[in-house]
């Protein structure tokens, strides 16, 4: 039996750490300079629709894990967000060959006699149930608000459960009140795996561990491991839809590069504090220029600047007429792009190199560790201002954007995509399966997006049958009147 | 010294810890350790007699205020150097104390307040009886490691050091702060000292040291000051550096046994039958050390 080594059981909140911030309003070079001189604080909103909570993340992700359990010890409404899962799981299992079974989940259901006596026995018999039922390798211990408040030792059961379970248990502390940004639960969910991660057997030569975010789909893994054979580099992506020895392993790799900056900022770290691995993060590899950046930061690791550069020369200069097609049917048009913001800023910058001019960019939450340098770079290139949001999931916001803006398409996420397609928007939605990254990826998805110009119908069809969620007037509002403390 | 020796005091409310603490600490910086003492009460004061009287602002209400703290807002130098912090918390009757604990505590991790400060030992001066999850964050695996709790001979006392037993006891199998000692507090009379000898014995303890209790630490008091520094030369101060020597020489940590709450009562009945006969002999021998400082004054 291995000793598990006791892993930071609370990691520090974004807001904390990097001083992350969940408000703002305004243009992108507006959010640059206001980055440089410091005034971002104190930005919040005295009227929120709905916010993150720290329990999201990690539930969300901690279910793709293969062969894995997850023990929501919380209310059960608090994991009430996994069945929504269920798409991007059987989707992503599928195009990984993988059995497509369903989401494993348990819950404590954490109710009035824990919170006074404490849920220890239940959780206990949470784990053992999920033991039993599933013989998984891994048992997630996912808890909540509730359990927080009352100070529950969830290190101390576990490490009383751990030797009566085959299972390696991680526990995940997640008190949703501490933190407004959805990246602190990123932390808590791949710092907390770090207890999985064994020191390592071996080094592996050349090889280059990458976090790969939930909304990645395999076809742009694949891409992505394309890329990188071109320079000799093997890949192991970590830890979605992977299994329990390839996390086991993760220390054995020579660097460590990530398909999400804003994602999997902490973890890096403490994988160098601890393992010695090396790592880079680049901004996400959409778009050539992106792609390039991303390739060129990579190489670093692996001491391979020479061959990425011609690889970049060569994939470039093989797209680049299909480029020049798509551009001459996409020029000028404006688009709205919703992501959160190391997607989005990744996104935007693929659609100018379609010739595409940014209308509106938004982002869950900011910070100058993953969004300065991608944001200045792009407010260096476009020639146009554009408006920059920042919130969680504020839908009253970009409805009112979208009005006044009047952008011709909407690239996004599907949470973005109702409220476009009523105002009669055309949407290029970002989907499980949706190929955009590297360099295939940027011929493709400008395929996807000239494609929904040639038949905006359903969009305009749409809007003339259903009524707007808002009043009339909230749509002509000043849509930032809510930040800044009014 | 390399490693951080971490020490939790508890006790009873208003039985001595924070003035055992404080003392505690003021004698371990004079012997030449860097010492850092964290008050765990909402009541904030544990540090006072270190600073002049002074109260400190807590960790709680520098974040509170929601901008960036810097480490030297909430660890203030106290008498000799000695780091002081308060953890703070909410006023009476409202929010929750314990939760205060946790996120207190937490933050001076993430900040890497031991690391930046070094101290070789760290005293936790925590409130109560071990009354929920908050209260026991200090006997948490990877904070303390040993706990001392500060108990009178009076029932009430021991009642709450029984509880910390048991809360010991349920944290010890998942790598908690294991025991290290009672500090019997106030024992001036040889029945006092026989009844917490007995309660040691029966629950499997021991007892690091026996204070009296004395007029000079009132006074030290009243002056803002501990005992080791108001008054250095006094009885009173010696024996707070031989506790002090005690503790830092004490690597001895075990489980308690705690009585169950029938075996506690029966405990207690048989020395009530003891103390009826004994009253009339202890009145008699009452001198100016047992006078309680209310009626000393």
């Amino acid at each position: 039996m291995i000793k598990r080594p006791i892993t930071e059981h609370l990691v520090p909140t974004r807001e904390e750490r990097l001083g992350t911030i969940c408000a703002f309003g305004g243009s992108g070079k507006e959010l640059a300079h206001c980055a440089r001189k410091g005034c971002l604080k104190r930005q919040d909103r005295s009227f929120s629709q709905s916010a993150a909570c720290d329990e999201m993340m990690p539930l969300l992700n901690a279910v793709m894990i293969q062969d894995s359990v997850v023990v929501a010890h919380s209310p059960v409404g608090c994991s009430s967000i996994i069945p929504g899962m269920l798409l991007i799981h059987k989707t992503e299992r599928a195009l990984r060959d993988q059995p497509v079974d369903t989401v494993k989940t348990i819950s404590t259901n954490f109710g009035e006699n824990e919170v006074v006596y404490g849920g220890a026995d239940e959780l206990e018999k949470a784990i053992m149930a999920a033991e039993e039922r599933y013989h998984p390798k891994l048992i997630t211990v996912i808890s909540s608000c509730t359990s927080g408040i009352i100070g529950e030792n969830l290190e101390g059961v576990i490490n009383v459960v751990q030797p009566k379970v085959k299972a390696v248990i991680v526990p995940m502390q997640c008190e949703g009140f501490r933190s407004g940004a959805v990246a602190t639960g990123y932390d808590t969910f791949l710092c907390a795996l770090m207890r999985a991660i064994e020191p390592p057997r071996e080094k592996k030569k050349d090889t280059l561990l990458i976090v790969n975010p939930l909304t990645i789909s395999r076809v742009n893994e694949v891409e992505i491991e394309r890329i990188l054979r071109k320079i000799g580099v093997k890949v192991q992506f970590f830890p979605l839809f992977t299994d329990t020895e390839n996390i086991r392993n993760a220390s054995e790799v020579t660097g460590a590069s990530t398909l999400c900056n804003l994602m999997s900022n902490l973890f890096l770290i403490n994988m160098e504090k601890k393992y010695g691995i090396p790592f880079v993060e680049p901004p996400m590899p959409v778009g050539a220029e992106f792609t390039g950046w991303w390739l060129r930061d990579t190489a670093k690791l692996f001491n391979k600047e020479k061959e990425a550069e011609k690889v970049i020369k060569e994939e470039e200069a093989r797209i680049s007429p299909k480029l020049k097609e798509l551009k001459k049917q996409l020029k000028g048009k404006r688009a709205f792009v919703g992501f959160n913001l190391a997607r989005s800023l990744a996104i935007q910058s693929l659609l100018e190199e379609l010739g595409m001019e940014t209308a509106v960019t938004t982002g869950l939450e900011y910070s100058d560790a993953y969004g300065l340098k991608p944001l200045e770079n792009l407010n260096r290139r476009s020639k146009k201002d554009f408006t920059l949001q920042i919130g969680s999931f504020q839908h009253f916001e970009w409805s009112n954007l979208m009005a006044k803006e009047k952008p011709d398409i909407l690239v996004g996420g599907i949470e973005y995509c109702s409220s476009a397609l009523r105002q009669g928007i055309p949407v290029a939605p970002v989907l499980p399966g949706t190929f955009y990254a590297g360099y295939d990826g940027a011929v493709t998805f400008g395929t996807e997006i000239a494609r929904a110009f040639r038949n905006p119908s359903y969009a305009k069809k749409l809007s003339t049958r259903v009524e707007l969620p808002y009043r009339t007037s909230w749509y002509t509002e000043n849509t930032f009147k809510y930040i800044g403390g009014n | 010294m390399t490693k951080t020796r971490n020490i939790a005091i508890y006790g009873k409310g208003g039985i001595g810890k924070s003035t055992t603490s404080s003392n505690i600490s003021a004698a371990l910086s004079e012997q030449g350790y860097h010492v850092m003492q964290i008050g765990c009460d909402p009541k904030s004061d544990s540090t006072n007699t270190l600073r002049g009287g002074r109260f400190i602002p807590t960790v709680l209400d520098s974040l509170r205020a929601g901008r960036k703290v810097d480490t030297d807002e909430i660890v203030h130098k106290g008498f000799n150097g000695i780091l002081c912090v308060e953890a703070g918390g909410p006023e009476p009757g409202v929010g929750c104390a314990g939760r205060g604990i946790i996120t207190a505590i937490e933050l001076l991790t993430q900040r890497n307040v031991f690391k930046e400060y070094s101290p070789d030992v760290v005293i936790y001066d925590v409130l109560g009886d071990v009354v929920c999850g908050g209260f026991a964050m200090p006997i948490r695996e990877g904070v303390a490691e040993q706990v001392y709790t500060v108990s009178s001979s009076d029932f009430m006392a021991i009642y709450a050091a029984n509880n910390l037993f048991k809360g010991i006891k349920k944290y010890s199998n998942s790598g908690g702060a294991l025991f290290s000692g009672i500090i019997a507090n106030s024992i001036n009379q040889p029945i006092q000292k026989e009844i917490i000898q007995d309660f040691a014995k029966t629950t499997k303890s021991t007892i690091a040291q026996f204070v009296p209790r004395s007029l000079s630490v009132t006074r030290a008091e009243l002056q803002g000051k501990t005992t080791i520094e108001a008054d250095p030369n006094s009885e009173q101060a010696e024996i707070y550096r031989k506790l002090a020597k005690t503790i830092i020489n004490n690597k001895k940590k075990y489980v308690p046994s705690p009585l169950e709450p029938e075996d506690l009562k029966a405990w207690a009945e048989g020395w009530s039958d003891k103390l009826l006969g004994h009253r009339e002999e202890a009145s008699a021998n009452c001198n100016l050390e047992c006078v309680t400082p209310a009626s000393g004054l």
